[in-house]
Formats: structure tokens, C-alpha cells, sequence
């Protein structure tokens, strides 16, 4: 544990762009336009499963203002998957720009591209299809079954890795992981127990729908500004999809109205892309609400088993075995790496068992797409995880609190799941945890909580014949920081006269204030005011690879390629800045925004000054540097979550009255954008835990495509919330000690509220969300 | 050769005296932002997000729920006429110093809302603050940090 | 979708009004248009806009207040025209309906004729007995019960709504909706105003809406409480003889919706009998 004084970082700067946005100059995809552009609107297939027999497209064509129609009879098949992930992508190639196989309510059938939307709109009821329609497969808890309806049928969907790939079977993702022997250690166990737990798919609710905006530029080539997370993966993917030359892409993000995943995907862009190249006139595409609820991208549905033996009387686990069944949706997209991060961030926490097995599936089935969404697997695994150490712990007398000191995962410890999964590749990261305060958030949130006042005062007598029973619960969970070994990030700055710096960064602000923290590593490499550093991001032209933002990585992966960038240019300045003191550079410092001599820091040249001496005076030269990352482990943060509820028992309504978080995320760079994280991922979480879901009819149509029926909650249904960064810890290998925070958070609610739950009336739930209707099944038992 | 549906309808937008080009069944929204409001934002259409907020004669409204023409003659504000950068807004200042502005999509929403909350009552309470925001949806921050933006603008805009 | 051809028309007085109905094959009255937009006719000719005809006034009238057609909820929550007990027991349930900047839309008049599943304003006013005046085919004023009016489908086509009248009542009330988040259509709303006489109650109205006829009235469960005082079992008998019939809807059950309302009734007289 190492404790600094920081200068720029672990301080609440100031949001870089914060101004711009709450005054509206900034822009997002939809407020770029262009003279002359064309609009493009998209069919979307009425049935859940069906083959197209047939497509006319020519009253649509014949429409005044309709340019062009694209379908399965006149776009190149070309398989890929819509994942941003790296290359090779670990998810299955098992869709087409236009397939001609339509396999969820909502699926892409073609698109027409006219001169004004409403054109557009009307063109897309004049193109007449003849479906053939098959029998859907609904409910992916069957997919396994003998006799269900195989999802893809054609030759040319696979994995383009070797992993698994079963389509006759509907599985696009197959997992296993093994430690030891479970059957034995079951067996011999004192005692056993299963805990089943489902989550529902659910949808990321950006407030910004995704959009892409094309365009040719002055010499002829295809320049994109679209809603994407993942802009260098967007470049490639178009690229290759479109048989377009990869240098003729450019790629840029404006700002972004929120992804938390949603926007790791590259569902716009190809159109865009297309629509323009074609005609070389700028196109866009927006998506309605519906679009984005319904064709976008959804949180893996996920039913979880876990299968425990372990020893009452200790608490402790001698065998443990988790069945993860995912829903995949209709392509697998992330299907592997969801599934395979159920493991590997849920597995680790409780890490003294010795026989372990992960059996992980990821399932078609004829419902909308699961893809990237924050939490990522870890948040369906800790629905049963979380519970289980809740029961455990009871039987053992010990308060949660105290189970999860003495057996949660510490600094030095490891577990046989690092290495045994990465994020889905055939490696893994074999890891050591270096940093976890873990411990100290449990001791923070539990005092500011008062847990254990709450603990004794909710008890069944205070609760019998009560109506509204109050509860607490609490939990600890972990996420990552980054993808080891296969991501990478970069990052370039310069050297203005004026003493300041235009930094280029791969790494991708989705809303979370990335340009500023990285700004600030920087400025704390270099002591120099964090407003001295410009920050110019995700533009594929400008600026150097980066994968993108998921994963929680960039602080911790693209935080050190800053850093490293600032180190080569900290190297000339203080050659300059000792050439300018007439001194060698080993008996220079880098202090206050100059360069002074360490034995006399009296004796110093400003930046400004080096700047322009380097530029205009002698020995001139552009001081400038650049660094690329690639991280070798994952390091986790730790949090501890604790709730109070009232359950009405004649209504169903959970009312969550209290929720304090405690998060080790190392250092963090900027506490203010730190808790924000914490904040929205939690609430988030609730909303996901209580009023969250997807409704289908029989046939497989959603019936809430729609805020007004897919409730998410408002300020006005939040509870007391008291966020709480500990304060101390330092991760070796991230930026000043940093680890990633924004993810983790969103894990909590649904176990700890389940576990708030058993406390005030004795229930478990297992399925979510924890609807009124559904928690009265439960209190009835 | 038909005839063209648009028409051109007279606003007071931000203080300015305007005349915007519009067809008869759009929105307020569609027809600012198509007449370069754009920080006036398109979240759902459905009058459930509250990114398309903006000031009636100063009462905040959906501007996805108006028809444009029933708003003719009115006076409409924008985030950008509660502050610019000419003129910044203690209300936007609060909003960046608090750490409430994330993606920033919902932000001009919220600082149009703000800022009516705050001249009709300019001492709320936090029960007040979320009751009047409540149409105003933000999935990034949780809320926590907008509503200590509020306070924060009512305790540096009652000191003057 | 709105047609593009839409005509616009701004009538400053009443008088103007049918004519236009003459001419128009289609015409719509544009209150608020919130419901204008959510229902997005395409086969509306026509927009009689109501915001020149004054009719936004909220007053008292002798032993009544009159709100007319196109104030807005939140007008109606914000006006201190009257502190009667009936005319807060309106301002309630208008203040939950929506959102707040929502509420700056909905007109009352608008709200009335359109009368959704989830309306927060119609059990209301029938419980407080309100009565509604309207112009038939725009022209002759007409006036009735706000019951009769919802009974009679009296809201469609050229009837356009002018003011609502709202007895000033001292009564007791409570207003309920099923939602579970802050901004959410109510799934049901349930009204019950009486007069609470040295203990006893006296002209109870219980009053549902969101049922699968629209409109429940709760004879069974005012005879239940008329004349009695509101005792633990007195109210559970009320909530006991409740008789509610609904759809499933996306969120809800049938079945879960019909017992919540005899649970919400018995919160509802216990509010009203003065305990939590």
C-alpha cells in the first residue's frame, strides 16, 4: 500500500467539457448535418423467425426522393459479427449486413435511402416481402433441447477462433473451466446446497439513441461521425465489411449521450458508410427509442446454478460449481466474453476453494440481441453467488460482514479462475491481487450504513405482524480493470509554445470524463495546471489506436499510455529546459510547470519558455512523445454494498430506503467523476433489480419498446444514497496507483437487495426484476 | 409541381425575434433543432426523457410534446438562453463544479428545468427538487450530483 | 402521423368554431395536445387551437369553482382560487399525474375528452360530483354530470369541452394510482371523498378508473361505510365488497390490479378516518 501527495490527480479538476455541455455547444452524432444529405430509414422484420422467400423493392424504388434500397438481394454477404471487440473478434461471425434469414422481431431486412426521412419512412411500406415464416424459438432455457428450432441453420456462420460453435445445437458460446475435482469434493461435503437465480434482459437506456452521420471529404474519402464506443473497431469493421480500403475510412467521435455498452457495437455506421460511399452524398441514420430498445443491443439474460458443498460450522466452501446458461438473443454478439467474465469477476471473490468447475453456455434463441453491457456477465453471476455466502454465512453464525473479511480475497492472494479464463481467448491472465482495500470499504459502509444497529433493530419479532417489514442486506463484489494481453491503448502529445500540450488519445470519452482524468495523469507526470493540457480523442485519423471504452479500461490501460507519453516528453524538456540552465539533465526536475535545478529550484525556466525556445531557437524541435499500453492482469476493484428495504407485504412493493457503497478503486484519478460512476452504475442497478424487463407477446413482438412502459427510475424514486472511495490503496501497475471503478458498482443491487429481503421476511428471491406481483409469489410462498 | 407545406411562424427564441420555417404537424423539437437548436435533444419523442426541455413563456415543457404551431408568437427558452458563454449561467456553473454533468445529453434538459425551478421557488427543498425534476431522466449520474448541482445553484444565486 | 397538409385554425371566440366544423373534414381540438400526440391520427384535416378563446381561466362562481377547458394540470395544482377541501382533494390528484413539465401540457378540457386508462383527473372529479359544460357541434352549450358525460361518451368527435365546475365541498378524501416509479401512467386511480359527521360517514362516493368498462363506480362499498363510523372492520368489509374487473396490461396482472384496489381502498379510509 503506498500512500503520495498528488498534485493534479486524485482531485475533483474540472470537466473539460462540462461547461460546453451544460450550455448545449457540444455536439452530439444527430446535431452534425450536412447540405445535400440523405436520410436513411430501415424495415425491420414482423416475425421472429422467417426465411425472405422474396423481396420486391421496386414501388419503393419508384417512390419520388428514394435513392437507393439495400437488401439481401443486392448487398454482398460478407459474415461478421457486430461486437467491438478486438481482432480476432472471440464472438461468432453469424451475421450478414442484410441476411436472408430474419431471426428476431426487429431484425434488419433492408434499407432504403431517400432524400428526406419522411421519404424514407413511406419507402419502407412500399417494399414488399414474402416471408416464410418458421416456428420461433422464444424461451432460451430450451434451446438445448432435442426438436427446438435451430436458430442458424446456415453453412457459413462460426467462430473465427478456435473456440466452440455448435449451431445444431443453438450454442454460440461453450465454457469450462475446471479446478480440482467437484464432484468429490460435493460429495464428501458436510453440507450442500443449490441456489438457481434468473436475470432479465434489459436495455441500456442511454439518453442518446445511436446515430451515424457520413460523409466524403475534400479528397474522396469516407469520414463517419457515429454514436461508438469503439471507433478503431468500427474503422476495421466497415472496412472490411463494405470492401471499402481501411486507409479511405476515417472515424470520429463527437460527444457521446451515454453507452454503458450499448454503443460497443457497430450496428449504424455500416449504413452510413455504405449509403455514402455509393452515392457520395453525406448520409445519416437515427434511431427512433423503439429502434434502440428493440434492434440495438440488450443485457444478456442469464440463468444461473450454483451447486455449493461446504462446512457449516467453518463457512468455508470445499466445492463449488456454477452452470451459467446465457441468453444470447439471436446472434453472439459478446456471447463469449459475457459469459466467460461470469466467471472470472464472480469466482475469484471467495477464493480459498479448492475444487471448482464453470460450465457456461451462451444460447440462441429468436429474441432481441444481448451484446456489451456494463457489469458484463459479473452482475448475472453475483445474483446467486451473493446469496449463497448470505446463507453460508448465517449457517455459520457469522455476520456477512465477517465471512467476507475472513475468507473474501486479499492482496497477495490469487485464484486458479485468473488463469484459467481471460475475457474468452484461450490464455488467460494468471493474476496476483496487488491492491485491495476491501476490508476498509466493508468497515467504511457498514459504519456510515449503521449496519449493525439496523441488524439488531430489523429482526422477525420487530417485523411479525407488521405489514411494511423492514430489512438490511449487504454484499461485496469485483470487477476488472481492462483486458489483459489484448487490448491496447496509445497515446501522443506535443509541446505548444506557450508551455502547454495538445494530447492525442485512442481512448474513447463515452461521458465519463476520460479526457479529463487522462489530461490529469498527465499534468501530475509533467506538474503542469491540468488546463495546459488540450485533449483531442477517438478520431482514427488524428489520433493513435485505441480499443476503446469497455472493459473499465481506460483508466487503468490507457492511463499508463498517457503516462508513458508524458514520460518521453518530460525526457526533452528537461533536456531543453537543462540546456536552457546550462546544466546536464540528470541535475534537472520537473516542478510548478518549469524546469528547475534540484540543488537551487530558484533556478528554473517556465514551460513556455522551453516551448518556445524549442520551437524557434536553437537546436529546434518538436518535443513531443507517445506510448501504447498493453496490461498484463486485470486488477479488480472492490466495493461493499449495503441496503435497507421495507417490503409492503399486501402490495409487493420493495422501497428501498438506504444505500451506501464503499469503493477501493485505487487511486482514484478524480474522486467527483469516481462517485458519479458509482452513482449511476447503482442506480442503474436498482432500476434493473425492480422495474426493468422486456415484455413479449406470443409471437415474440415486445409490447414496452418504450419509456412510458420500460420504467427506469426518476430523481424522485431514488433512495438515501452515501458513496464512500477508500482512501489508500495503490495498484502497482495502474497510472499513480489507479484501478477502474465504473463498472463495478452496478453488481450490487439486485444480490444485496435479495439479501435485504431475507432479512425482513425470511424469502430468498431468485428471479429479477422483483416486481410487486412476483415478490407477493414469493411472501405466499 | 405541388405545392409545399412550409410555413414560417414568428418566435422570440432566446431573446432574439425569429421567424422558423416548419411544416404544420411538427414538433417544437423537430422544428428547432432543424432550425439549428440543436441543444435542444431528441431522447425518445415520447415526452417520457425530458432531453428536449425547453421554456414556454417560461414554463418548461416537453418540446417533443408541442406542436409548433400552437407555440407560434410564444417566447421559447433554451439552455442556451439560461447561459452561453457569453453570459454563463450560475445554474450551468453549479452544474460542472457539482460533477453532474457525465455524457451531458440530458444536461440542457435539466438546466432549462433548473432554472424555472429556481426563479418559481428560490429556496427548495430536496423533496421539492426531485418532485420538480421528475421528468427529466439521466441514466449516467444517478441523480445524486444533479441534485446537489440544484442546491448549489440556489445557495450561490440567493447570495447574489 | 400527423398529415403535412395540416390547417391551423386560432378562434378567438366560440362563435367562430362552427363553421369550421362545417368545413373541415376532420378537425381536432388542440388543448394541450398531448393526446394529439400520442394518438398521431393521420386522418385529422384540421387543428382548432383553443389557446385565444380565454378559456384557461380558473374562478370561483357563487359556491363553486370553475376551471376552464384549457388550464393546464398544473395550473389547476398551482391555483389559489379556492381552499375548499374538494377543490384540494383536484389539485392532489392532478399533482401526481405525469410529470411536472408534462403537467405545464395536459388541459383539463383535453383531459376530460380523451379520457385514457390511466387518467388521474376523471375519478376525481366524478367523486366530487363535478359537472362539465360543453359546446355541442361547438355550438349549443350543454351541460351534465361528469358521469354522464363519461357514460354517455359525450367527449367524441364535435363536442368540445368549456369548463368544468367543481362544488365547493368541506369533505374528507383520499386519491390513489397504482405506479411504481415518480412519472408513470396509473395503472388505476381510485377516489374516495365522503363527509365524516360527529364519526359516521356520509355520502361516500368510491370511485375506479382504469377498469375494463373505464369507470367503476363502488355502490357495494359505500353502502358498506355509509352512515358508519370507519372501523378496522368496517373498512375491510368496504374493501371486501370492491368489485373491479381489468385487463392485463404490460406490467400488471388482471388479477393483481383488482385486489390492489381493495387494499389501496382500505389505506385509503384509513387516511380518511385519520390513521397511517
Amino acid at each position: 500500500m503506498e500512500t503520495r501527495e498528488f498534485k493534479h490527480v486524485k482531485k475533483a479538476a474540472r470537466k473539460k467539457d462540462g461547461l460546453a455541455l451544460a450550455i448545449g455547444e457540444s455536439r452530439f452524432t444527430d446535431d452534425f448535418s450536412f447540405p445535400n444529405m440523405l436520410h436513411i430509414a430501415v424495415l425491420r422484420s414482423p416475425h421472429a423467425y422467417a426465411k425472405i422467400k422474396n423481396l420486391d423493392d421496386s414501388a419503393a424504388r419508384a417512390l419520388p426522393g428514394v435513392v437507393d434500397v439495400y437488401s439481401c438481394k443486392n448487398i454482398k454477404r460478407i459474415m461478421y459479427t457486430t461486437a467491438g471487440q478486438g481482432y480476432p473478434e472471440p464472438s461468432a461471425y453469424d451475421c450478414a449486413l442484410f441476411n436472408d434469414v430474419m431471426r428476431f422481431v426487429g431484425d434488419q431486412v433492408a434499407a432504403v435511402v431517400a432524400e428526406r426521412a419522411d421519404i424514407a419512412e413511406e419507402a419502407l411500406r412500399l417494399i414488399k416481402v414474402d416471408y416464410e415464416v418458421l416456428e420461433p424459438l422464444l424461451d432460451y432455457t430450451k434451446a438445448l433441447e432435442p426438436g427446438v428450432p435451430q436458430v442458424h441453420t446456415e453453412p457459413d456462420a462460426r467462430m473465427i477462433i478456435p473456440m466452440p460453435y455448435d449451431a445444431k445445437k443453438n450454442t454460440c458460446a461453450d465454457i469450462k473451466a475446471v479446478v480440482g475435482d467437484f464432484e468429490e469434493g460435493y460429495k464428501k461435503a458436510k453440507k450442500q446446497l443449490v441456489i438457481q437465480t434468473a436475470t432479465q434482459i434489459a436495455s441500456h437506456c442511454a439518453m442518446e439513441p445511436q446515430c451515424a452521420v457520413a460523409w466524403i471529404d475534400e479528397i474522396g474519402r469516407l469520414s463517419i461521425v457515429a454514436t461508438s464506443q469503439v471507433p478503431f473497431h468500427a474503422r476495421r469493421i466497415v472496412a472490411k465489411l463494405l470492401e471499402i480500403p481501411l486507409r479511405d475510412v476515417r472515424i470520429i467521435k463527437p460527444r457521446i449521450g451515454g453507452g454503458f455498452g450499448g454503443k460497443q457495437e457497430v450496428l449504424v455506421e455500416p449504413l452510413v458508410a455504405l449509403a455514402t460511399w455509393r452515392t457520395k452524398r453525406p448520409s445519416k441514420i437515427t434511431f427512433t427509442r423503439k429502434d434502440v430498445f428493440v434492434s440495438g443491443r440488450t443485457r444478456h439474460g442469464q440463468t444461473n446454478t450454483i451447486k455449493v458443498g461446504y462446512d457449516p460450522a467453518t463457512g468455508m466452501i470445499d466445492a463449488l460449481q456454477m452452470y451459467a446458461l446465457e441468453n444470447a438473443g439471436a446472434y453472439g454478439s459478446h456471447a463469449v466474453t459475457v459469459l466467460s467474465n461470469t466467471a472470472t469477476k464472480v469466482l475469484p471473490m471467495i477464493n480459498h476453494v479448492p475444487n471448482i468447475e464453470f460450465i457456461g453456455k451462451g444460447v440462441y434463441a429468436n429474441v432481441p440481441v444481448g451484446g456489451a453491457y456494463r457489469g458484463y456477465g459479473a452482475t448475472q453471476g453475483y445474483f446467486s453467488y451473493s446469496q449463497m455466502i448470505d446463507v453460508i454465512a448465517a449457517e455459520a453464525g457469522m455476520d456477512p460482514v465477517e465471512y467476507y473479511k475472513k475468507y473474501a480475497i486479499k492482496s497477495g492472494g490469487t485464484s486458479e479462475i485468473f488463469a484459467k479464463l481471460g475475457e474468452g481467448t484461450e490464455g488467460g491472465a494468471e493474476m496476483t491481487i496487488d491492491s485491495c482495500g476491501l476490508d476498509k470499504a466493508i468497515d467504511l459502509a457498514a459504519k456510515a450504513f449503521k449496519w449493525e444497529e439496523k441488524r439488531k433493530l430489523y429482526t422477525a419479532e420487530f417485523n411479525k405482524d407488521k405489514r411494511k417489514k423492514r430489512g438490511v442486506g449487504m454484499g461485496c463484489f469485483m470487477q476488472g480493470s481492462a483486458v489483459p494481453k489484448i487490448d491496447m491503448g496509445s497515446a501522443y502529445m506535443k509541446m505548444n509554445d506557450d508551455g502547454s500540450f495538445n494530447m492525442l488519445l485512442g481512448a474513447t470519452d463515452i461521458g465519463t470524463g476520460s479526457d479529463t482524468i487522462l489530461a490529469q495523469i498527465a499534468a501530475e507526470e509533467l506538474d503542469c495546471p491540468v488546463e495546459n493540457i488540450i485533449v483531442l480523442s477517438s478520431d482514427t485519423d488524428l489520433t493513435p489506436f485505441d480499443v476503446g471504452a469497455y472493459a473499465s479500461s481506460t483508466t487503468y490501460l490507457s492511463g499508463e499510455a498517457v503516462r508513458k507519453a508524458a514520460m518521453m516528453v518530460k525526457e526533452q524538456i528537461a533536456k531543453v529546459g537543462a540546456e536552457l540552465l546550462g546544466v546536464s539533465p540528470d541535475q534537472v526536475k520537473l516542478v510548478n510547470n518549469s524546469v528547475a535545478i534540484k540543488s537551487d529550484e530558484t533556478k528554473f525556466k517556465t514551460f513556455a519558455e522551453i516551448g518556445t525556445y524549442s520551437l524557434y531557437t536553437h537546436n529546434q524541435m518538436q518535443i513531443q512523445g507517445f506510448g501504447s499500453h498493453v496490461v498484463p492482469n486485470s486488477p479488480p476493484p472492490f466495493c461493499a454494498h449495503f441496503a435497507e428495504i421495507e417490503v409492503d407485504t399486501e402490495t409487493g412493493e420493495i422501497k428501498v430506503i438506504e444505500y451506501v457503497t464503499a469503493t477501493d478503486c485505487g487511486t482514484p484519478i478524480n474522486p467527483l467523476f469516481a462517485e458519479g460512476q458509482v452513482e449511476g452504475a447503482l442506480v442503474n442497478g436498482l432500476s434493473y433489480a425492480l422495474t426493468e424487463g422486456y415484455v413479449f407477446n406470443e409471437k415474440g413482438v415486445m409490447r414496452n419498446p418504450s419509456f412510458t412502459t420500460y420504467k427506469i427510475f426518476t430523481a424522485n424514486d431514488i433512495p438515501k444514497i452515501t458513496t464512500i472511495l477508500v482512501d489508500g490503496e495503490y495498484e502497482k501497475g495502474g497510472p499513480f496507483g489507479a484501478k477502474s471503478i465504473s463498472e463495478v458498482a452496478i453488481n450490487g443491487p439486485i444480490p444485496v437487495l435479495a439479501n435485504a429481503f431475507y432479512h425482513a421476511t425470511g424469502k430468498r428471491m431468485y428471479k429479477t426484476p422483483y416486481t410487486p406481483e412476483y415478490v407477493l409469489s414469493i411472501l405466499k410462498g | 409541381m405541388s405545392a409545399t407545406t412550409t410555413i414560417r411562424e414568428k418566435f422570440t427564441v432566446n431573446g432574439k425575434a425569429v421567424e422558423l420555417a416548419m411544416e404544420p404537424n411538427e414538433t417544437l423539437l423537430q422544428v428547432l433543432r432543424n432550425n439549428g437548436y440543436t441543444e435542444v435533444k431528441n431522447g425518445c419523442s415520447e415526452g417520457q426523457c425530458g432531453a428536449c426541455m425547453v421554456q414556454l413563456d417560461g414554463v418548461p415543457v416537453n418540446s417533443c410534446q408541442v406542436l409548433a404551431v400552437s407555440a407560434k408568437g410564444k417566447k421559447v427558452t433554451t439552455s442556451k438562453g439560461v447561459g452561453n458563454y457569453a453570459n454563463v449561467s450560475t445554474i450551468q456553473e453549479a452544474y460542472v463544479e457539482a460533477g453532474a454533468v457525465q455524457c451531458g445529453f440530458c444536461i440542457p434538459g435539466f438546466v432549462v428545468v433548473t432554472d424555472a425551478l429556481l426563479r418559481e421557488n428560490p429556496d427548495p427543498g430536496e423533496d421539492e427538487i426531485k418532485a420538480y425534476l421528475n421528468g427529466n431522466l439521466c441514466r449516467c449520474t444517478g441523480y445524486v450530483k444533479i441534485i446537489d448541482a440544484v442546491k448549489l445553484a440556489a445557495k450561490k444565486l440567493k447570495k447574489g | 402521423m400527423l398529415k403535412k397538409e395540416l390547417r391551423w385554425f386560432f378562434p378567438e371566440k366560440p362563435d367562430e368554431i362552427p363553421d369550421i366544423l362545417k368545413k373541415e373534414a376532420k378537425v381536432a381540438f388542440h388543448g394541450g395536445g398531448t393526446s394529439i400526440l400520442r394518438i398521431k391520427s393521420d386522418v385529422i384535416t384540421a387543428m382548432v387551437d383553443l389557446s385565444k378563446l380565454g378559456w384557461n381561466k380558473i374562478r370561483k362562481d357563487g359556491s363553486s369553482v370553475v376551471i376552464g377547458a384549457t388550464a393546464t394540470f398544473n395550473e389547476v395544482v398551482k391555483s389559489s382560487a379556492s381552499t375548499a377541501c374538494s377543490f384540494r382533494m383536484l389539485q392532489d390528484a392532478l399533482s401526481r399525474a405525469a410529470s411536472n413539465s408534462i403537467r405545464n401540457r395536459i388541459t383539463v378540457g383535453g383531459s376530460l375528452a380523451d379520457f385514457p386508462p390511466w387518467s388521474d383527473l376523471i375519478a376525481t372529479l366524478i367523486a366530487l360530483d363535478a359537472k362539465v359544460t360543453w359546446l355541442e357541434d361547438g355550438k349549443a352549450e350543454k351541460k351534465a354530470s361528469v358521469a354522464e358525460f363519461i357514460e354517455k361518451k359525450l367527449g367524441k368527435d364535435k363536442n368540445l369541452v368549456r369548463e368544468i365546475t367543481v362544488p365547493e365541498k368541506d369533505l374528507s378524501y383520499s386519491v390513489k394510482r397504482l405506479a411504481r416509479t415518480s412519472f408513470e401512467y396509473g395503472m388505476f386511480n381510485l377516489a374516495v371523498s365522503c363527509v365524516v359527521k360527529n364519526g359516521t360517514i356520509e355520502s361516500p362516493v368510491i370511485v375506479v378508473t382504469g377498469t375494463k368498462d373505464r369507470v367503476a363506480r363502488q355502490s357495494d362499498a359505500e353502502a358498506a361505510i355509509a352512515g358508519k363510523a370507519l372501523t378496522d372492520d368496517v373498512i375491510r368489509d368496504a374493501a371486501a365488497r370492491v368489485k373491479v374487473e381489468f385487463n392485463a396490461d404490460v406490467n400488471f396482472g388482471a388479477e393483481y390490479k383488482a385486489n390492489m384496489v381493495g387494499v389501496y381502498l382500505k389505506d385509503a379510509l384509513a387516511e380518511i378516518a385519520g390513521r397511517k
